[in-house]
C-alpha cells in the first residue's frame, strides 16, 4: 500500500491517481505498487477498463524522482530500471482498455506512463516531453520504444534526441495523443470513452488489444485472429452478446 | 504597486531578470482576514504575474505570527446580510464569486506557487492553501474548516479535497470543525512539508537566490531541492491528534445518512476529551449547515474542480439568503454570545424542503460559468 497512488473503483472502471506532490513523481514504491495492482485489476471480473491521471492541476507525472539517481548510483539505478518496466509493462498488457487522462506536465516516465495506455486524452495545458538525455539519462520506461510507434521514427527522434517539449494541440496533431480537452475536463472526457468500451464485450475488447499488440511484431496478417475468434466460442458473452443483440436488449457481460 | 493597503507585494530579482513574487496577507490585527480588497488585490497580481515570463515562482504568506489567514471578512458579509435579508445581496455575491475566482487561479495557476502556513489557517485562508503546489507548515500552524460554526459550510474548494483525505477525515473536520495542527495537516496530506518557523528568513533568501529557468517544470524540482535541504526531517516535535485515531473517525463518519453519523459522534462513549471537543463542535453547529455538508461529500464525487466552485458558489449565495449564517455571525464574532438561535436547532427539526431550497441554484446562469 502507499498514498503516492490512489484507486478507487467507479462500476466498471478502475481510477488510479498518481498523487505525490508537487510533481506526481514515481518511486520505486509506487511503481511496484502500480505492477501489483494492475495484476489484481486483472484478476478483477468486475474490471473492465482503466484510467490514470494525476492529482491536481499543473501535473500529470514529471516521471522518477531524480534525487534516486543522484544519492543511489548504479544499483539504484538497476533498481529503478528494473521497477519501471515492470510496472509500466504491467499497465501496457493490462486485459481490458486503459486510458491516460493527462492533466499538465507529463515528463519522462511519466510520458511513458500514458505511452503504456491503449488512449491518451491530454488537457489544453499540458506538455509533454521524454527529457531524459538532458540530464545523462534515457527512457527506461519505454519511452524509446513506444514513442517511434505512435507518431513515427521521425517526430520520435525530434522529441527525443532534440530534447522537444510537445504542446497538446501539436500532440494531437502528430498522433502522441487520441483527443484534447480543456483544462480540468480530461478526466470526464475519460470517463465518456471508456463508458464506450464498457459496453462492448470486455472478453471481445481483451482478445482484441491482445492481438493488436502481437501485431508489433508479427510477419502474418490474415491468420493471427482465427484461433481468438473460434475461442471465443467458449465465453458466455460470446453467447450473451449475439443473443442480446437479436433480442433487442442490452447485454449483461460476465467478462467470462 | 499595491493594489490593496492590506496586502503587500515584493519582486526579489533572482538571475538573469528572473524574478521570485511575495504576496504578504497585511493584516495581523484582524489575523489577516481577507477583504474583497485583498481578494481583488491578490487576483489582479496574480493576474499580472502569469503574463509576466520573468516571474517564476510566487510565495504567499501572512503578517504576524498568529495566522497565515483565519477566513474571509464575515463581518463585512453579516452587515451586507443585514440590509438584504432573504438577498439579492450584490455585495455578498461579488465577495464570494471574486474569492472563489482567486482559489480556482491557484488551482490552475502556471507558476509554482508557495503558501507558508505559519499560524492560523481557516475557511477562505485554507482556500490558499488548497491549491497551490507547496504547502508548507510549521511548529505554529493550525488549520481548521470552522464554517459550520458561523452556519456557513465549508467553501473555496474544499469540497475538491473531501476524497484526497483519508476516509472519512474531511467530513469529520467539517462537521466539527476541530483545529488541527502540522503533524495532522503532515499525517493527512493537507501540507507537504514542515519547516520550523525560525527557517523562514534563510528559506526567502535561497529563495531569492534560485537559478531560475525558463519553464516553470524545472523551477518546481528547484523549488522541491530547496524546501527537501531545509525541512525537518527528524520529527516535528509535536504530537499527532488525529493520526492515532483515523480507523474511528474513519467508523464514526461512516453512515447512510447525517442522522446516523451525527449521532455515531454524538452518543460516543469515551473519555478521549478531543473526541469529545469534537462532539461539542458537532452540537454546536448549524443542523442546516451539517446538511449542506453532507451533500458537499456526495457530490464531492462526480465534480470537477470547476463543477466545485460553481457548486459552492450556488451554496453560499444560498446560504446568505437565509438566516443561519447572519445568526451564526452574530452569536460568534458581533455580540459574541456564543448562543446562536439556529432557525431549526436539531437536525432531527430540520425539514427536507428547507434543504432543497439551499440546494436550488442562485441564478439562472452561475457567474462561474466562464471559469
Amino acid at each position: 500500500m502507499t498514498n503516492k497512488l490512489r484507486i478507487s473503483i467507479k462500476g466498471n472502471t478502475a481510477l488510479l491517481t498518481i498523487d505525490n506532490p508537487p510533481a506526481n513523481t514515481w518511486d520505486l514504491e509506487s511503481l511496484n505498487y502500480l505492477q501489483e495492482s494492475v495484476k489484481e485489476l486483472n484478476n478483477n471480473k468486475e474490471i473492465f477498463s482503466l484510467i490514470i491521471t494525476g492529482e491536481g492541476e499543473k501535473f500529470f507525472s514529471a516521471g522518477a524522482d531524480l534525487k534516486v539517481f543522484h544519492e543511489g548510483g548504479k544499483d539504484a539505478a538497476e533498481k529503478m530500471t528494473d521497477a519501471f518496466s515492470r510496472a509500466f509493462g504491467a499497465l501496457s498488457n493490462f486485459r481490458g482498455f486503459s486510458v491516460a487522462a493527462i492533466n499538465g506536465f507529463a515528463m519522462g516516465g511519466g510520458l511513458e506512463c500514458a505511452l503504456a495506455c491503449d488512449v491518451r486524452i491530454a488537457e489544453e495545458q499540458s506538455k509533454l516531453a521524454l527529457p531524459e538525455p538532458k540530464v545523462g539519462l534515457l527512457p527506461c520506461g519505454g519511452g524509446t520504444q513506444q514513442l517511434p510507434r505512435l507518431v513515427g521514427e521521425g517526430w520520435a527522434k525530434r522529441i527525443i534526441l532534440g530534447g522537444e517539449q510537445i504542446k497538446a494541440d501539436l500532440a494531437l496533431t502528430i498522433g502522441l495523443i487520441e483527443e484534447m480537452s480543456a483544462p480540468g475536463e480530461s478526466l470526464k472526457t475519460a470517463f465518456e470513452l471508456v463508458e464506450k468500451a464498457n459496453m462492448q464485450s470486455p472478453t471481445s475488447v481483451s482478445a482484441c488489444k491482445k492481438l493488436i499488440h502481437e501485431a508489433r511484431t508479427s510477419k502474418e496478417s490474415y491468420n493471427n485472429e482465427k484461433d481468438p475468434f473460434i475461442k471465443l466460442f467458449d465465453t458466455k458473452d460470446q453467447g450473451e452478446g449475439v443473443a442480446a443483440f437479436l433480442e433487442k436488449r442490452e447485454p449483461n457481460w460476465r467478462n467470462a | 504597486m499595491p493594489k490593496s493597503d492590506h496586502i503587500l507585494v515584493k519582486e526579489l530579482e533572482n538571475n538573469e531578470g528572473y524574478k521570485t513574487g511575495f504576496i504578504i496577507l497585511n493584516s495581523p490585527e484582524t489575523l489577516n482576514s481577507l477583504t474583497l480588497d485583498m481578494v481583488k488585490g491578490t487576483l489582479d497580481q496574480l493576474k499580472e504575474w502569469a503574463d509576466d515570463p520573468y516571474l517564476a515562482a510566487v510565495s504567499i504568506e501572512g503578517a504576524g505570527e498568529k495566522a497565515f489567514c483565519a477566513g474571509g471578512d464575515i463581518r463585512a458579509l453579516y452587515e451586507s446580510m443585514l440590509q438584504h435579508p432573504g438577498g439579492p445581496n450584490p455585495f455578498c455575491e461579488e465577495f464570494f464569486e471574486q474569492e472563489y475566482r482567486l482559489d480556482y487561479m491557484i488551482h490552475t495557476y502556471p507558476k509554482p506557487i508557495i503558501c507558508w502556513v505559519d499560524g492560523l489557517a481557516m475557511g477562505g485562508g485554507v482556500g490558499l492553501v488548497l491549491g497551490s503546489d507547496f504547502k508548507l507548515s510549521t511548529e505554529r500552524t493550525g488549520f481548521a474548516m470552522p464554517e459550520i460554526g458561523v452556519g456557513l459550510f465549508p467553501d473555496v474548494g474544499f469540497t475538491s479535497y473531501i476524497n484526497k483525505l483519508p476516509k472519512g477525515v474531511a467530513k469529520f473536520l467539517m462537521l466539527t470543525a476541530i483545529k488541527i495542527n502540522a503533524a495532522d495537516t503532515q499525517a493527512i496530506g493537507l501540507t507537504d512539508y514542515f519547516l520550523h518557523s525560525s527557517k523562514k528568513q534563510e528559506f526567502d533568501k535561497k529563495l531569492s537566490e534560485i537559478n531560475w529557468m525558463k519553464d516553470s517544470f524545472s523551477n518546481v524540482q528547484l523549488i522541491s531541492s530547496l524546501l527537501e535541504s531545509l525541512e525537518q526531517k527528524e520529527g516535528l516535535g509535536l504530537e499527532s491528534e488525529i493520526k492515532p485515531r483515523l480507523k474511528q473517525i474513519e467508523s464514526l463518519m461512516d453512515g447512510s445518512s447525517l442522522q446516523e453519523v451525527s449521532n455515531n459522534l454524538l452518543n460516543v462513549k469515551t473519555d478521549d476529551s478531543w473526541l469529545q471537543k469534537a462532539a461539542r463542535g458537532l452540537k454546536r453547529g448549524s443542523p442546516t449547515s451539517a446538511f449542506i455538508i453532507w451533500d458537499q461529500c456526495v457530490r464531492a464525487e462526480e465534480l470537477n474542480l470547476k463543477g466545485v466552485f460553481q457548486y459552492e458558489l450556488d451554496l453560499a449565495i444560498q446560504v446568505t439568503r437565509h438566516p443561519d449564517f447572519a445568526e451564526g455571525i452574530r452569536a460568534a464574532i458581533i455580540e459574541k454570545d456564543n448562543n446562536p438561535q439556529w432557525k431549526y436547532n436539531e437536525i432531527n427539526n430540520v425539514p427536507i424542503e428547507w434543504i432543497k431550497e439551499h440546494l436550488e441554484p442562485a441564478w439562472d446562469v452561475n457567474p462561474l460559468e466562464d471559469l
